[in-house]
């Protein structure tokens, strides 16, 4: 094995050493400052607050997307209901004869009976 | 856990303790620098990759997993950053080697400008090797790594360690051995 290179002129010389470290000091202050000061309850509430924040944002825009379909869906099925002409029977696809029957108030007979099971198929 | 290891320290910083940073880093500077140099070739970009590491390091810290790794984790950042600077490097103009470097040393002036232009010497030599071959001499002549330390940094074999190590040695002998020979003749010429 040949013999090592001698890099001493490539060392960091005491001083640079020194100037690198107080460099690196005076430029993560803020962040040890940041540090020092994280266990305060306001600082802790304040790094929680931050993602519950972030995901209260989502939770109330899926929930809004949701809440906007399904009202579309319901407006979709009001429309239907309350077309011109259509009683409430008709929505709920009651037939005609059993309408009758309910309006009257009577007690249906075996004929009426029979008409509403034929209206039914 | 001791007083005064890694893993202390880290734990320390970590609460914001300014003292134990500053030994961490002063502790794993080297390391960084070696690292950053064996990237870059060039000791005033190294200085500045391995600067902007440590800082990087604090601001991640969180995410250092093995607190004993330290050293390890911190070369990793400054490998990245020296990258990241040499990309940039490439893309705008080379600055002329050796301007106010050494201009707050307190130290001797004439020292100064010996050490200088021997410095300049071995960026110019190492510039030449092979990227690989430049970051296995640097790490194991400067830096003192063993071949395994620097075979998992760099994720080859040991053996392959060995042997960039033989040829970069071989190689910066014969450059350096040119260099100064090239300087004396201008001496003699002047």
């Amino acid at each position: 094995m040949t013999e090592p290179i001698d890099f001493t002129p490539l060392r960091l010389s005491d001083h640079r050493r020194d100037v690198i470290v107080a460099s690196v000091l005076l430029q993560s202050g803020h962040e040890l400052t940041r540090r020092a000061n994280g266990s305060s309850p306001i600082l802790l509430l304040g790094m929680w607050a931050r993602p519950a924040l972030a995901a209260a944002a989502v939770l109330a825009a899926v929930c809004g997307t949701l809440l906007a379909s399904s009202t579309t869906n319901t407006n979709r099925m009001t429309d239907v209901a309350l077309t011109p002409g259509a009683g409430i029977a008709e929505a709920l696809g009651v037939s005609t004869t059993t309408t009758a029957l309910l309006a009257t108030n009577s007690t249906p007979s075996l004929s009426s009976m029979l008409a509403v099971d034929e209206e039914a198929q | 856990m001791k007083q005064g290891d890694d893993v202390f320290l880290v734990q320390r910083s970590l609460a914001g303790d300014a003292d134990a940073y500053s030994e961490l880093v002063r502790r794993h500077l080297s390391g960084a620098y070696a690292v950053a140099l064996s990237e870059l070739g060039d000791t005033r970009d190294a200085e500045d990759a391995a600067q902007d590491s440590f800082i990087q390091a604090l601001e991640r810290l969180e995410e250092c997993r093995d607190p004993s790794k330290f050293g390890a984790w911190v070369r990793t950042i400054a490998r990245n950053r020296a990258r990241s600077l040499g990309r940039r490097k490439r893309v705008r103009q080379a600055e002329p080697l050796e301007t106010a470097y050494e201009a707050a040393s307190a130290s001797d002036p004439s020292k100064d400008m010996e050490r200088s232009e021997l410095r300049a010497n071995l960026e110019r030599a190492l510039s030449t090797l092979k990227p690989v071959q430049r970051q296995v001499i640097v790490l194991h002549d400067l830096e003192g790594m063993k071949h395994g330390e620097i075979a998992f940094d760099l994720g080859i074999p040991e053996g392959t360690v060995r042997s960039h190590l033989h040829f970069a040695r071989r190689a910066l002998r014969e450059l350096l051995g040119g260099l100064y020979r090239s300087g004396e003749h201008d001496d003699r010429a002047h």
